[in-house]
């Protein structure tokens, strides 16, 4: 049910409240309450996808880290909301963490595995006050706020606000206040809101941290100093997400870091000769190290994150089962996390992002042989290589091939995705967009294919040390479902296949991709 | 949702003034609440200084004619909603009965609101009728306040029978005691011993206090004037229990 929603406006000093109250108290009875303060944090997640909704969740401060962490969260026009979160970790509440309610249930499909992260601190003072009518009923609330930011040891004094609260069923009043107050008060509405102005304050984008791509790219431009813009924005988005991997705070740290790297990974090696060789291949060598020392880590996130759907066929009477095999792969990501924390605090690590910064460094006016070429057409050269070399490979799969020519289309996949991503803006969008969704559909079953053939090795790598277990024998019967399951969904993946590729490679795409990305054709 | 109704066959037993401070109490712990004052003496609506006018009346509202969301008034307390009394509830059973399955409409009309309250309380007019029926169908609990007397023990028998034998989806009972006076022999018995032999009477007993009576004059909740009085102890102490059983 759509709540009203309270307008903020400005208010130029304290005595800017005086005057309000003098105006309003003209025609309505206002009433003052005793003031009120509060500590709290402003909480998001690293990506700002409450803010992005128009939404504010706010942390109260109080008790340790023992007590469960009452929250507020401001969703207009659904209303305000209140939760509480579990005792556990201070950093960040993952919404499981949050007791059942509507907090809970508007903030799941939001965040899925995202935290929320404690951003900002404030102490805020609060005066409410209630416009009556003759009944001495509160047709209006207002609420001034003195609002103070801490932040790298100082507080910041915020410039005060009145937020007027409409009453539901008082539409009326509450539009002849907003009026008044605007009006002859000569308030003016708050530029942005208080979320926004204590981000700021503290030095933070409210838009939150973004691990998107997009580098704007003039086709013309030398190849060279093109692919090191797009390479120090991929370096970006993994130094945005170390911290937060390294720290465990959410699985999408660890998810979007990885993604940016195999991307830098792609566009090594799709864009050969740009780079100066030795440098080249000597990152390309550190970065590999870095996917496959992440890469356990995240194939147990992905396994948990499924867990749900992919245990839904067992019988619910088998389903508690599980519980050992569910423990056994935490304690396994546990494990695997651990290791691969200590490898980026390594050395080693240290040393391969620092040489990895030396080769993006420079203008790129000393490189390979490459370095010179206009970028669009050395772009449009891999784009239209990568594609037909995977008509090629899709065009040999049949229903005998082995599950690793599936993997290899998906690999050639995606280091077209990333083609297309990364330089794809060089082109009219309604050229490109076809062949991307055409690439979509294609890799959407061939990642479930490959996801299903992960997860059932994985699971079956389990099977000895899942039977030693207390439990485990019950446990490996419920896991035969599981296996199924997961065999099943792969079957109507490869089912899919054959009607994907076709999509991808039909006329009407390959003429499109030829007019475009072609050798005689290209950047019109 | 949950729905609690604050119901008694006889009437004077302090139902408004629990549903209203119960309502309260629920709101100050963060629960999202509608208090929908069913009685057309409107005193729960007097007492929240709105007017006792429901737009189309009862025949709307029972027909599904009126949009439930667009009545509803927001009170003096923040996250308390009332959905007001109107003077032509007094009819509500007529309206009830010429409804197909008229025992399910009070469900009915709460349906939209299923997302947007974590608690609605009705406060019932007293007599057994059509509109009983439908709180009884549409409600989690019935909470019973009972003033310790043997007719109203008997009153109590005479509803424990009535839902059991009419009511297939039944609402669990929570009864208390109301307007206690523990000057009073009887009452100091009846308050002691029934708990005993009764098992849905919780141990929260409101008292006969001059504050719950001067309600009427505040026109607020207990816990608005006086938060520290014995009857508003009493009604936070029923919250508890009630908030307990509900799984709140």
């Amino acid at each position: 049910m759509p709540q009203p929603v309270p307008v903020e406006l400005a208010l130029s000093s304290d005595a800017d409240m005086e005057g309000v109250t003098r105006l309003l108290g003209r025609s309505m009875p206002v009433h003052a309450a005793p003031p009120r303060s509060c500590e709290r944090i402003l909480l998001d997640s690293f990506d700002g996808r409450l803010r992005e909704r128009g939404w504010t969740a706010w942390r109260d401060v109080r008790g340790g880290a023992s007590s469960p962490a009452p929250l507020t969260l401001e969703c207009p026009p659904e209303g305000r909301f209140s939760g509480t979160a579990r005792p556990g970790r201070r950093d960040r509440i993952l919404v499981s963490e949050l007791t059942d309610g509507p907090a809970r249930r508007l903030l799941e499909p939001v965040l899925d595995e995202r935290a929320l992260l404690p951003l900002v601190r404030v102490r805020a003072r609060t005066q409410p006050l209630s416009v009556c009518n003759r009944d001495a009923k509160t047709v209006v609330r207002l609420v001034h706020e003195d609002t103070r930011v801490t932040a790298g040891g100082t507080e910041i004094r915020l410039a005060p606000r009145l937020r007027v609260v409409p009453v539901l069923g008082y539409d009326r009043d509450f539009a002849r206040v907003t009026a008044l107050l605007t009006g002859r008060g000569g308030l003016t509405r708050a530029d942005g809101s208080l979320a926004d102005e204590v981000m700021t304050a503290a030095g933070l984008d409210p838009r939150g941290v973004s691990s998107e791509v997009r580098v704007r790219l003039d086709p013309a431009m030398p190849a060279g100093p093109a692919m090191l813009a797009v390479c120090r924005r991929l370096a970006e988005v993994v130094d945005a997400n170390l911290a937060g991997t390294i720290d465990d705070l959410d699985p999408e740290f660890l998810h979007d870091l990885r993604v940016a790297v195999r991307r830098t990974r792609s566009v090594l090696k799709e864009m050969r000769g740009v780079l100066e060789p030795g440098a080249a291949q000597r990152s390309r060598v550190d970065l590999r190290w870095i996917q496959e020392v992440t890469g356990p880590t995240r194939d147990l996130d992905v396994l948990l994150h499924d867990w749900p759907a992919m245990t839904a066929p067992v019988p619910a009477g088998m389903a508690a089962d599980l519980d050992p095999l569910e423990q056994l792969l935490r304690r396994h990501r546990a494990e695997a996390y651990s290791a691969m924390r200590r490898q980026l605090r390594s050395r080693r690590f240290g040393q391969a992002w620092e040489d990895w910064r030396q080769v993006i460094g420079g203008d790129g006016s000393v490189g390979g042989p490459a370095a010179g070429h206009p970028v669009g057409e050395l772009a449009a050269g891999r784009i239209l290589s990568v594609y037909r070399s995977m008509v090629k490979m899709g065009s040999a799969i049949d229903d005998s091939s082995p599950p690793p020519a599936l993997h290899d289309l998906r690999k050639r996949g995606k280091e077209l995705r990333y083609l297309l991503e990364l330089f794809g803006g060089m082109w009219p969008a309604k050229r490109v967009k076809p062949l991307v969704a055409g690439l979509k559909g294609l890799q959407e079953v061939l990642g479930h294919f490959q996801d299903d053939e992960i997860q059932v090795a994985e699971l079956r790598g389990l099977g000895p040390e899942l039977a030693s277990a207390p439990g485990g024998t019950d446990s490996l019967i419920a896991l035969g479902f599981v296996l199924d399951g997961l065999s099943a969904s792969q079957r109507q993946a490869r089912a899919s296949f054959a009607a994907r590729f076709a999509d991808f490679t039909r006329p009407s795409t390959r003429d499109a991709v030829r007019d475009t990305f072609g050798p005689t054709r290209r950047h019109r | 949702m949950k729905v609690a109704a604050t119901y008694n066959i006889k009437g004077g037993v302090g139902k408004t003034s629990a549903a209203v401070n119960l309502a309260a109490l629920a709101a100050g712990d963060g629960l999202r609440t509608l208090l929908w004052d069913l009685d057309p003496q409107g005193s729960a609506t007097f007492l929240f200084r709105i007017r006792p006018k429901v737009r189309g009346g009862a025949a709307k509202l029972v027909r599904g004619r009126s949009e439930v969301a667009g009545l509803l008034k927001g009170t003096d307390i923040e996250g308390l909603d009332l959905l007001p009394s109107d003077f032509s509830y007094r009819h509500m059973d007529l309206v009830l009965d010429a409804t197909k399955r008229p025992t399910a409409r009070l469900t009915r009309i709460l349906t939209p609101l299923a997302d947007a309250y974590d608690l609605v309380i009705l406060d019932c007019p007293p007599s057994i009728s059509l509109v009983s029926e439908s709180v009884f169908e549409a409600a989690d609990a019935l909470l019973v306040p009972m003033i310790p007397s043997v007719l109203s023990v008997r009153t109590f028998e005479q509803l424990l029978e009535f839902v059991n034998a009419n009511v297939v989806a039944r609402p669990e009972i929570v009864a208390f005691f109301s307007m206690v006076d523990r000057r009073k022999r009887l009452h100091r018995d009846l308050v002691d011993q029934l708990p005993a032999v009764y098992a849905g009477i919780v141990a929260a007993a409101i008292p006969a206090a001059a504050d719950v009576e001067r309600m009427g004059g505040q026109r607020e909740p207990l816990q608005m004037f006086a938060p520290r009085s014995a009857a508003a102890r009493a009604y936070a102490r029923l919250w508890q229990e009630t908030r307990d059983r509900l799984g709140l």
